[in-house]
């Protein structure tokens, strides 16, 4: 072995003792004290490409490795002799033939894992997933202290991995084993592999805090000092909510809805509360329908429109459709205050809220009382919020169904996991209230913008439970333009930041800690803002002024920080992959910051200040148009990033050649900055809509009935409030402008409405339908909006979570914005210089 | 499968494919098995004859006094076990219609959402030992009447009542004035596809009672 060794040695030029370094090093270079020439045999294979690459590529002065890279990562003119395009080919083959030869070694390296996971996937781990679902629920029904016991315990422990220091490369092989372990674990089904993965991002990322906060510290006082403390301040709130956001979410509860008794005589009265202020008729009208369309003995069920805007129109349509209509003499306290002044004229035992443009199933009272019957301390059941149109972010983006959007993270899992702590919030719409609990706390809370979520607090703090059922029971139009988006979302962020300040829920009595826990998980989630703005800048601090925020080298922040943000990313794609898409959360969350940031912390500052805005629907963005209004704040920032990256590069090349990982660090973060926001401005370019209306894809059978007397089968494909979408077996062509009839069934019976063919496309019509009476418009809506499956598995075809792929596509969006950004820029410019606009006029001829 | 035209009109066979009306069939001979037509589709049905009315009113004072009459003649047949007899008989209260109903293992009786029809109900025959079944046909949703009707219907017959319709569909008149089958004149229309559904619904029903 020694003799063998030591031959290498003299071989290579180096002593046999020498370090595993020196060897690696001895077998690619030749020490410059032992400059020989290669092999012949070499010389002869490798020059003619490595001569011909130089050619190719550029480099001056090839024997240098420098210049090699210079050569690949700067654009240089090409040699005289090279031709520039054939050069990029050649350099793009030998890329890929070093990709292909790396992947080949690392799949080769990987083997056993692979065969691992290939003997995981045998296996099979239900039974497992079982047995611990019955512990966890064997561990709820012990008494309190033992619960509380195994809480400590695990905070303890978590605790101690958090603050065991370890060298680098310690923490290196940690990340390492624990990344690797995550890997596999992903694979395992069940909700005990999520805790499992839960916890490791736990102890990853509280490591990364506890070493930020011990270590990296001690800055230089002025300008180091307050950029490091702000960067420190937005990563302790990110840790804050992340962890917050585990126990949150660890485990949703899945209600399922309570059955009613037989005897509907022993069901509660309902009134059914539909506030509209300025909301056109035709956005009023179906929804008041749908709901009058729900299953419930007649004489307990009573709908009431609540008219802020006293429209005679909106009286006269109550009139004829059997609701009620109700106004008030002022207009004080806005929604809250209307549905306040309905409780004061109503005695229905239950209270059933809609915004005026949510419809609801049929089914929805049956699905929700049950809950009431069986806990007599129930106050509210909440049904998801569901949008069959795209919002502005899914409509700019291309999203709509492919990527989960906003709201269903927050209705497909943090109310499913609030359940199981008993803190299910109200949110506004398309939920069931007790009335007696909501007298008791005076109402719908007016004292916040965001009324619903504050109601919900006060009836927990007087002991009342509220439950979530996650079954879409209701649906409506999203918010249509960009602006009025975020509208809303400054809204709701206000109106948490208010409730924060004047009803906190961390303090004051009747809450338990897990409930105070979620509540102020809710409420910190909306101060996002700041530290995104913080993120975005950060990299900037060092790129620009060359100020260190991290007092760190740059290899040790990366064996903290990479752990954190890869144990992170796994455990939350893990947990919230069929309702979060890796990466587009924070594009939608980038692009909301910077609105959020101001109006946030002013309610922290003065809680009653502000104004409530009610948000616009129905209407159609007619045109492609840029929203310069809103994109401003990202063109800014992403200006101020790509000039970091500028300067990131000349430090990384002349200016700070000593510390090239730090450079490297900072400019792979502003480069994350950029995508973000590139994302945040794809949001910006408001792509044109083509239909008024919204349709719903729906496949039953229908009939044509034909004015000749032929009736023809056929299916719909989709609908909508005016029209129908067909498809027939065959290619039957139909007379248009003629008078047919198409049957539809709501399960009871069928019901014919008339209608007009709007277009024929072969085996596809659209049909447009004739004027209806009120009582088919209300028919209409049974058989389509109002069905009780109508948007049942609408969510089954999003696709579940592939963090890289969710990567590369917000990648595409974003360059994709850039090139408009620039497009528009250039608009605008011409617009701003009308002296200039000959430089753009073809010259006549 | 074998249909049986039970019915005076004779015209079974014609809305089967038949161009001219045979003059004999199950009625008028004894050696009935020969006079069986097949269609191109395999579908083998056996006409009523042509009677005039003396001869008909002796042939239906014949079923009254013969309760066995049609089941013997089938008997005579030798048909294999699992063969599928469909009579197809003229309206009640003809005895021909009394008479294939008590020799029937199950009795559709077709219906039309029509006040006068559920008037009739009352009289409507339930069938001993046979399994009595009831569908309503040329259903016409867009009257309301119709609608109200077959509600009270289904509140009436319950589970016997087939719960899908055939509906009044022009294309069953077109495909008979072509002299072609429905679900090759018009494979696409309502009442084919109601058809297709009776079709299965009764196969499936017979098989269950039989298995």
């Amino acid at each position: 072995m020694n003799s063998v060794l030591r031959r290498c040695a003299d071989a290579l030029g180096i002593e046999p003792g020498a370090g595993w370094r020196t060897w690696l090093r001895a077998l690619f270079l030749l020490p410059p004290t032992q400059a020989r020439p290669l092999p012949a045999w070499l010389q002869a294979v490798l020059t003619p490409p490595l001569h011909w690459l130089a050619q190719a590529l550029g480099v001056q002065m090839p024997w240098t490795l420098r210049n090699w890279v210079r050569a690949l990562l700067l654009k240089q003119a090409p040699l005289p002799a090279a031709d520039g395009l054939a050069a990029r080919i050649y350099l793009l083959r030998v890329l890929m033939v070093v990709a292909k030869a790396g992947a080949t070694l690392l799949r080769t390296l990987l083997l056993p894992l692979w065969w691992f996971e290939r003997w995981l996937d045998r296996q099979d781990f239900r039974r497992a997933d079982a047995v611990l679902t019955a512990a966890a629920e064997r561990l709820r029904k012990m008494p309190r202290p033992v619960g509380i016991t195994v809480a400590v315990i695990t905070a303890v422990l978590l605790a101690l991995c958090a603050t065991t220091p370890l060298a680098p490369h310690e923490q290196l092989a940690l990340f390492l084993l624990m990344w690797i372990s995550a890997l596999v674990i992903r694979r395992l089904p069940g909700n005990a592999a999520t805790l499992i993965l839960v916890c490791f991002s736990l102890a990853a990322s509280s490591r990364y805090i506890w070493w930020r906060l011990t270590s990296t510290l001690d800055l230089e006082p002025g300008l180091e000092w307050f950029f490091g403390m702000g960067l420190i301040a937005a990563e302790c709130y990110t840790w804050l909510i992340l962890v917050l956001g585990y126990i949150q979410n660890a485990w949703p509860l899945g209600r399922k809805p309570a059955p009613l008794p037989a005897d509907p005589r022993l069901w509660p009265t309902v009134d059914v509360f539909i506030p509209t202020y300025n909301e056109p008729l035709h956005v009023v009208r179906p929804t008041v329908l749908a709901a009058l369309n729900m299953d419930w003995p007649a004489d307990k069920l009573r709908v009431y429109i609540l008219d802020d805007g006293r429209r005679e129109a909106m009286r006269e349509f109550a009139q004829a459709c059997g609701a009620r209509y109700m106004t008030r003499p002022d207009n004080a306290h806005a929604k809250a205050g209307n549905l306040n002044h309905a409780l004061g004229k109503t005695d229905g035992e239950l209270v059933a809220i809609f915004d005026c443009d949510h419809m609801p199933v049929r089914s929805f009272l049956q699905a929700t009382v049950g809950w009431f019957l069986q806990d007599p301390k129930l106050a509210m059941v909440q049904t998801p919020h569901h949008f069959f149109s795209p919002d502005p972010f899914e409509r700019n983006l291309g999203t709509f169904r492919r990527v989960p959007n906003e709201g269903s993270l927050f209705y497909g899992l943090v109310q499913d996991g609030n359940d199981l702590w008993n803190a299910t919030f109200f949110c506004g719409s398309c939920a069931v209230l007790r009335r007696a609990p909501l007298m008791e706390i005076g109402g719908i809370a007016v004292e916040t913008v965001t009324e619903d979520a504050h109601t919900a607090l006060k009836l927990h703090r007087r002991g009342w439970n509220t439950a979530y059922l996650k079954l879409t029971q209701a649906a409506g139009l999203a918010t249509e333009s960009l602006s009025g988006h975020i509208g809303q979302r400054i809204r709701w962020a206000r109106g948490m930041a208010q409730i924060f300040r004047l009803d906190n829920p961390l303090f004051g009595r009747g809450l338990s800690l897990l409930q105070r826990l979620c509540y102020a998980n809710a409420m910190l989630h909306f101060f996002h803002g700041l530290p995104r703005l913080v993120f975005l800048t950060a990299p900037l601090a060092y790129l620009y002024a060359e100020l260190h925020v991290i007092n760190a080298a740059a290899t040790t922040i990366a064996v903290y920080v990479l752990p954190h943000l890869f144990q992170a990313g796994i455990a939350n794609s893990r947990m919230q992959g069929r309702y979060r898409h890796s990466f587009w959360a924070e594009a939608y969350e980038t692009v909301l910051a910077w609105y959020i940031a101001w109006p946030t912390t002013l309610a922290l500052i003065n809680p009653r200040a502000g104004t409530f805005n009610v948000t616009a629907k129905g209407g159609l963005v007619e045109r492609d148009y840029f929203d310069w209004r809103i994109a401003l704040p990202y063109t800014l920032l992403a200006t101020a990033n790509l000039i970091g990256l500028a300067l990131g590069i000349v430090r990384l090349f002349w200016w700070n050649t000593d510390e090239p990982g730090t450079v490297l660090m900072n400019l792979a973060w502003a480069v994350y900055n950029l995508i973000m926001l590139g994302a945040a401005l794809g949001v910006a370019a408001e792509t044109r809509q083509v239909r008024t209306a919204h349709r719903v894809p729906l496949r039953i059978p229908a009939t044509l009935y034909l004015p000749d007397g032929r009736a023809l089968a056929c299916r719909t494909e989709d609908y909508a409030i005016k029209g129908l979408g067909l498809a027939l077996a065959e290619n039957i062509p139909i007379p248009r402008d003629q008078d047919l009839g198409v049957g539809l069934n709501d399960g009871t019976r069928e019901h014919v409405f008339p209608a007009r063919i709007a277009a024929q496309r072969g085996r596809r019509i659209g049909l447009r339908f004739a004027p209806l009476t009120l009582d088919q418009e209300r028919t209409l809506i049974a058989c389509t909006f109002g069905r009780a499956d109508a948007w049942l598995g609408w969510n089954d075809a999003t696709p579940d979570d592939r963090p890289l792929a969710s990567l590369i596509e917000v990648l595409r969006f974003g360059a994709g914005a850039y090139t408009r950004l620039l497009r528009n820029g250039a608009g605008v410019l011409i617009d701003l210089l009308p002296p200039l606009r000959f430089l753009f006029r073809p010259t006549t001829v | 499968m074998l249909a049986v035209d039970f019915d005076p009109a004779n015209l079974l066979a014609q809305q089967l494919g038949a161009e001219t009306q045979p003059a004999h069939g199950i009625a008028t001979t004894d050696d009935w098995t020969r006079t069986a037509l097949a269609n191109s589709e395999g579908v083998r049905v056996v006409p009523f004859g042509i009677l005039d009315p003396s001869a008909l009113l002796h042939f239906e004072q014949q079923l009254v006094t013969h309760a066995n009459w049609l089941r013997s003649r089938l008997d005579e047949a030798a048909l294999a076990d699992d063969t599928v007899v469909l009579v197809d008989t003229p309206r009640l209260p003809s005895p021909l219609a009394w008479h294939a109903a008590a020799t029937a293992d199950h009795v559709l009786t077709v219906l039309v959402a029509e006040p006068v029809a559920y008037a009739a109900l009352d009289r409507l025959p339930t069938p001993g030992a046979a399994r009595a079944h009831y569908v309503v046909n040329a259903f016409e949703p867009q009257r309301t009447v119709q609608q109200d009707v077959l509600l009270l219907l289904r509140e009436r017959l319950g589970v016997g009542l087939v719960r899908s319709v055939v509906h009044r569909d022009a294309a069953v008149a077109e495909a008979l004035a072509r002299n072609r089958a429905l679900l090759d004149d018009a494979p696409y229309s309502q009442a084919a596809e109601d058809l297709q559904y009776l079709c299965s619904w009764l196969l499936r029903t017979i098989d269950e009672a039989h298995p």
